[in-house]
């Protein structure tokens, strides 16, 4: 009797979890109370880390100084170009009466090395609502879209990966600008429902679109690795690549993107997680 | 009377702090090729426990510690209550005679039993929309069977050392 009361409760829990999302305060309370616990077992390797940074010669130091300094040489030499251009695309979109934000808020987040991902392709990022993090805000890395945050706690975060199998990202080509809808198949993506007369190439790169106001517009989201045309079936089979470092990535980029904040934040927008 | 209590107090400590280092070593950070290798340890330090104290450890401790499973792993609230309720139901069932096994039989029995915890978890997980997994996901249950009889004895000088009734 009390088996069947008790399995009764777990189903009922799962059903409000699942289908209505009735949980969800729940859900961060107990991640929240139970967060020391990824920090307790992130420990080994944030030592490792540590030591990793201190004990480098002095030697190695001083390159990677210099490699960096010409880094963001070349780095600012480009954003110069990108201001203009920027200025230039505000003004423009003022004359037609749309207006976007740029810059808005980003936050540099550590991602917890995790094991949870024996049921999907989830992180664990070391920020949460403590750092106004939200469920649905953009991730990015260095090298395009990383996926998007679906559960927030005090001080930790999970996001799902662009890869995983409930996850799709509207995109663009960046040739020709053809739209389609690129969803995660575990390892990489897909992209469905395009006809086999859809001009789509192999080495195209796929940007955000930015139409499912989710993702900020032009962020490279995948290369394309094939495209097998049958005529016996309705649609090409276009597989592509994520940009984005997705399995070795340690730092993260979260944004605000659909924010109205274009200048108050402009003076410092990256605010580092490490002091 | 009084030092009797402070005995069952001193215990549940003891069990509580068992079961969060189990749930550590489950998150813990372990090579990809390994991964599914890992042993569900919070189920087998849990078993033990329903072993060796049926009259106290039961289907409330299952759902709580369940909870906190799905918490930690991001699956859907309830799912490891299921399991592990269920799980501990037949052990309670079968403690005295699981006791009484010898420790290869034990261990043959806890294969016997993750396969069917880790059928269920996939079952749930499957209809709660989480992804297929492959054949590598059963591998588990004979890691789990191997490290029963190590835990078995070091849960077992656990308890006794701390008196855990």
């Amino acid at each position: 009797m009390q088996l069947i009361m008790t399995l009764l409760l777990a189903c009922v829990l799962m059903v409000l979890d699942y289908r209505y999302g009735y949980l969800t305060s729940a859900r961060k309370a107990t991640a929240t109370f139970l967060s020391p616990l990824y920090y307790l077992a992130n420990l080994p390797n944030e030592i490792a880390a540590w030591a990793d940074n201190n004990i480098v010669s002095r030697n190695d130091l001083i390159d990677q100084n210099r490699q960096l300094k010409d880094e963001v040489l070349i780095l600012k030499a480009q954003n110069q170009r990108l201001i203009g251009l920027e200025s230039e695309n505000a003004r423009l979109r003022s004359l037609l009466g749309s207006s976007r934000s740029f810059r808005g808020k980003r936050l540099i987040a550590e991602v917890l090395n995790i094991d949870s991902q024996r049921f999907s392709n989830e992180l664990l990022l070391n920020k949460g609502s403590a750092d106004e993090v939200f469920v649905g805000q953009p991730v990015v890395d260095s090298e395009g879209v990383m996926g998007q945050i679906v559960e927030v706690s005090l001080t930790t975060s999970r996001m799902i990966l662009l890869n995983d199998q409930k996850h799709a990202i509207p995109i663009r080509n960046d040739r020709n600008g053809v739209r389609a809808i690129a969803q995660g198949d575990g390892q990489l993506l897909f992209l469905r429902h395009l006809p086999n007369t859809t001009d789509i190439r192999e080495g195209d790169l796929l940007l955000s679109s930015g139409l499912g106001e989710k993702f900020p517009d032009g962020y490279p989201v995948a290369k394309v690795i094939s495209v097998t045309k049958q005529s016996a079936l309705p649609y090409a089979e276009i597989m592509a690549e994520p940009t984005a470092n997705i399995n070795t990535a340690n730092h993260v980029l979260l944004l605000w993107p659909y924010e109205p904040t274009i200048d108050a934040v402009d003076d410092n927008p990256l605010e580092s997680s490490e002091k | 009377m009084k030092t009797m209590k402070n005995e069952v107090k001193h215990g549940t400590w003891i069990i509580i702090l068992s079961l969060i280092i189990g749930m550590i070593l489950d998150i813990f950070p372990l090579p990809e090729t390994w991964q599914s290798f890992r042993p569900s340890f919070t189920f087998l330090i849990f078993s033990y426990w329903v072993i060796a104290l049926p009259h106290r450890i039961g289907l409330l401790w299952a759902f709580i510690t369940g909870l906190a499973l799905d918490a930690l792993l991001g699956t859907t609230l309830g799912l490891h209550s299921f399991a592990l309720a269920f799980l501990t139901f037949i052990l309670q069932l079968n403690h005295q005679r699981l006791r009484l096994f010898p420790l290869w039989k034990q261990a043959l029995t806890m294969v016997l039993l993750s396969v069917i915890y880790f059928a269920i978890v996939l079952w749930l997980a499957r209809l709660t929309g989480k992804p297929e997994s492959d054949s590598w996901y059963w591998i588990a249950t004979l890691t789990n069977g191997l490290l029963w009889p190590w835990l078995f004895v070091l849960l077992r000088d656990i308890r006794r050392y701390f008196r855990v009734v």
